[in-house]
């Protein structure tokens, strides 16, 4: 049953993939934009021009482009960048690494942060507690990220210089741009917990387990966190596919060496095949993204059934 | 020739941002916003180490300079470090300053000197062969000796359909280039290797800045087995060149490190042990890194930092300046009144403030009375515009002119420096001449300026190499008016003539530079065509405890084979 469902879920991205391929390939022809004028910038003349276009099949008809492309798509081929001369995969999978460690870093401390502050804020709700809480995520809610990343480097790189002001490769070096994607992150998932577990705080069930003598901290942690905490799932996963995807601002204020900043760099270069590579490999995290919680909600709340 | 090349496209305005590729943004953002230097054209410093140091740089002796990690930071990312395609800020000097060497080379001063070459080219009587002597002795990273085969392929090379180069069009005058460039054939039949260490070049028609064109990044000299070799490597994980640093490593997005060259050509050099240069860096992190001191040297200044920066006593110091190759001038539409009138084209020249805009520009810029940039081979210092500032008598220039009520409904093209467009407005305004300021992109308002519409337009241009030839063949030539960037028709036959005459001649040849003295005196004094402004200046910052790191004035970053670290105490 369960492998059906994942096999016809896998399907349906197949077809969203298709779709999104099209779209995206369609958009980057119908801009002003020449591909070939802007792979070799505005020093092009004409002979290089031209053979740019030939090299690159620029020259053929959009549908055959079109073709070309996707029949090396299906056999696993990105293609190469018009602008590194290097395959896509390689450009992609060479910036993964950095992105998936400041992904799942960021995830790992928003959670961190996120969970006892929306248990905390719900449960003293209308204390001086809960309005500090709420007050401190609308600051942090209405900081830009790249903001917040440069006030963190210039009071504890420059300022304290407890941790380097950019770069990648050392723990000391995560920490600051975790911080500055983590902490609005954090005040964003801590509102949408607080209010869930509002709501939970006058559920029946609720009710039930305080009439049956358990304490305040084992009703919130084992029935309410748990049902509080599937919307947080679905902004889990569609987040973390985004965070896969790459934070360009952040990797560019911290030098982080991720995705983002290279689908950036292929968009202002209207490098084709890594536009179309980061679109495609962006759109199956999502669909995975998608997939995965669907089967989380079935173990967080037994009562979903996937069809 | 065609008027490309790195840091150099379409007419431009310093200080504003015309421009979409990222190298060039930087350059003209920094450079738009510098400080006279009265660094004139030297007598023939030698390529070798200057001992010349910074101010405050305590003299010493070779080796105890020799040590350090330079620590550089920049905006931009590497494409390759293949020389014809590196073509970014960072990359771009990688190749040309620091990992390889090409035949001519000029120094901080626009000095034109023989690098990998022994010495400057012979040219034939017809001027159409360059017989060019390779310096023996030369080595390879890898520690082969370079002989002419490795020139006569690295020249070749570059044309290939195959290889992507920024450059090959300032090769079509070279005999055999269309049937390179368009491929099949390899070879080109214009370069003849006549032994080991000789190599004879031949043109289709005399033209003097060959040499000069040598000296352009995209002709870095390469080893022609090694590259061959290295196949799809080569430019990415093998880069192997003659410079004073070799490759050590590229991380994609992040940095390079190259490290000392023990067997540099030039003795002794260089004396820095290791670079390291960090890519994709804000400017603003930039500044951090440099004030935290973990930096020997950042490339882009954030423009709000200037202000403060000019006046801290210790990192204006600091700031490293260099003229660039780079001017802002004020042109006419010849066919368009009121302009095709040579005394209101006079009058105008006489109310502009220039130094009124230098100081605007916080001193970032030099005031100009010709059109040459500094470094430029041509350039005269003595030269004076024999339209000083004067709004006095250019009213009464004006009057003369039969415009003594003044001039209404005139459009003045500033590119997106609305900043020194409003100056030149004001100015204007004094003495009676109302224009409205077009601002936008020349690609958008080029059809109006050539149209006459905007009649008065504020152009700039960076020079590939510092030579005049570059601001006058696609400029004030009459044949420039349909082939180059005359977009107000300007024309005298005299121009003409003269640039066919001297661009037959050596490139260094008195005689040419005399001619190129007489066509500055034709455009400013005589025809009144261009207002020279400004030369910009390029600005980093570099540490007070390095020395030597001087600016290029082509590339914008520092000559790293002379520069020194002093042991901080």
């Amino acid at each position: 049953m369960l492998g059906r469902y994942i096999l016809r879920r896998l399907l349906w991205t197949l077809i969203t993939l298709f779709g999104v391929s099209l779209l995206t390939f369609l958009l980057i022809f119908a801009g002003p934009t020449d591909p070939a004028q802007a792979l070799v910038g505005d020093k092009a003349t004409g002979v290089s021009i031209d053979h740019i276009r030939q090299q690159y099949g620029l020259d053929k008809p959009l549908y055959v482009q079109y073709l070309t492309y996707m029949s090396h798509v299906l056999r696993g081929d990105l293609g190469d960048s018009y602008y590194f001369r290097q395959p896509v995969t390689k450009t992609l999978f060479s910036r993964l690494p950095a992105t998936a460690l400041l992904a799942v870093s960021i995830m790992v401390v928003s959670m961190l942060l996120a969970i006892p502050i929306g248990v905390i804020a719900a449960l003293r709700h209308g204390t001086l507690l809960d309005r500090g809480v709420m007050i401190f995520q609308l600051l942090s809610l209405s900081l830009p990220t790249f903001f917040l990343g440069l006030l963190l480097i210039y009071f504890f790189a420059f300022k304290l210089k407890w941790f380097p002001v950019g770069g990648y490769g050392t723990f000391r070096q995560l920490i600051l741009p975790t911080l500055s994607v983590a902490v609005p992150w954090s005040a964003w998932y801590a509102t949408v917990l607080r209010s869930t577990m509002l709501d939970a705080l006058s559920a029946d069930y609720v009710r039930t387990a305080y009439a049956k003598g358990l304490g305040t901290r084992l009703v919130a942690l084992r029935h309410m966190l748990r049902n509080a905490l599937l919307p947080v799932v679905t902004m889990l996963g569609v987040d973390m596919a985004s965070l896969l995807t790459g934070i360009v601002l952040v990797e560019r204020v911290f030098s982080w060496p991720g995705i983002g900043f290279g689908t950036l760099q292929a968009a202002q270069h209207m490098d084709v095949p890594v536009i179309m590579g980061s679109v495609l490999f962006g759109a199956v995290l999502i669909g995975l993204a998608n997939l995965i919680v669907d089967l989380l909600y079935t173990w967080l709340d037994p009562r979903v059934q996937l069809e | 020739m065609k008027q490309f090349g790195p840091d150099r496209q379409y007419p431009h305005l310093y200080g504003s941002f015309l421009l979409s590729r990222r190298a060039f943004l930087r350059t003209i953002a920094i450079a738009g916003s510098g400080a006279a230097l009265s660094t004139m054209l030297a007598a023939c410093p030698a390529p070798q180490a200057t001992e010349s140091a910074q101010p405050g740089a305590a003299p010493a002796a070779a080796d105890a300079k020799v040590g350090g990690t330079y620590r550089m930071y920049g905006q931009g990312d590497f494409r390759t470090l293949d020389p014809p395609g590196a073509e970014s800020s960072e990359d771009w000097w990688s190749a040309g300053m620091v990992l390889f060497n090409m035949l001519y080379f000029y120094t901080k001063e626009g000095e034109f000197y023989a690098d990998l070459a022994a010495d400057l080219p012979k040219l034939s009587a017809d001027g159409l062969i360059y017989t060019i002597p390779i310096r023996k002795g030369v080595k390879f990273h890898n520690g082969r000796e370079l002989v002419a085969d490795d020139v006569k392929y690295s020249l070749e090379r570059q044309l290939w359909p195959e290889v992507y180069s920024w450059g090959k069009t300032y090769m079509e005058n070279v005999v055999g280039y269309d049937e390179v460039v368009k491929g099949p054939t390899k070879e080109l039949s214009g370069i003849k290797i006549i032994d080991d260490h000789t190599v004879e070049i031949t043109l289709k028609k005399p033209q003097a800045v060959f040499p000069a064109i040598l000296s352009m990044s995209m002709n870095g000299i390469i080893p022609k087995q090694e590259s061959i070799d290295a196949g799809s490597k080569w430019g990415s994980e093998v880069v192997i060149g003659t410079g004073p640093f070799r490759f050590v490593e590229w991380v994609a997005g992040e940095k390079a490190t190259y490290e000392r060259n023990p067997d540099y050509y030039k003795s002794g050099m260089p004396y820095i042990d290791k670079i390291e240069l960090n890519l994709n860096v804000e400017p603003a992190t930039q500044m951090l890194h440099y004030e935290n001191g973990e930096a020997e040297w950042v490339e882009n200044i954030p423009a709000a930092e200037l202000p403060r920066l000019l006046s801290d006593a210790e990192l204006s110091k600091q700031l490293r300046r260099a003229p660039s190759v780079g001017t802002n001038r004020l042109a006419f539409h010849f066919k368009a009144k009121p302009f095709d009138d040579l005394k209101v084209r006079q009058a105008v020249a006489m109310a502009i403030d220039k130094e009124g805009i230098v100081k605007k520009r916080s001193g970032t810029m030099t005031s100009l009375e010709g059109y040459y940039a500094i470094p430029m081979l041509q350039y005269d210092k003595a030269f004076k515009s024999k339209y000083p500032y004067d709004p006095e008598k250019a009213k009464a220039m004006l009057q003369e002119a039969g415009h003594g009520d003044g001039i209404k409904g005139l459009k003045l093209y500033v590119g997106e420096d609305t900043e020194i467009g409003q100056l030149i407005q004001a100015d204007l305004a004094k003495i009676g001449i109302e224009a409205e300021l077009a601002v936008g992109q020349w690609k958008e308002w080029r059809d109006r300026i050539r149209a006459g519409d905007v009649a008065l337009f504020m152009y700039g241009w960076s020079a590939s190499f510092p030579d005049a030839f570059d601001f006058t063949s696609a400029w004030t030539t009459c044949a420039s008016a349909d082939t180059g960037y005359n977009d107000g028709f300007y024309c005298n036959q005299k121009i003409d003539e003269t640039v066919d005459k001297v661009e037959a001649l050596a490139l260094t040849d008195p005689e040419r530079v005399k001619g190129y003295h007489e066509i500055e005196d034709i455009v400013v004094n005589q025809d009144v065509a261009w207002i020279g402004l400004n030369n910009p200046q390029r600005l980093a910052l570099g540490a007070a405890n390095v020395h030597d790191d001087f600016i290029s004035p082509i590339y914008g970053w520092p000559y790293l084979e002379t520069a020194w670290i002093e042991a901080k105490s």
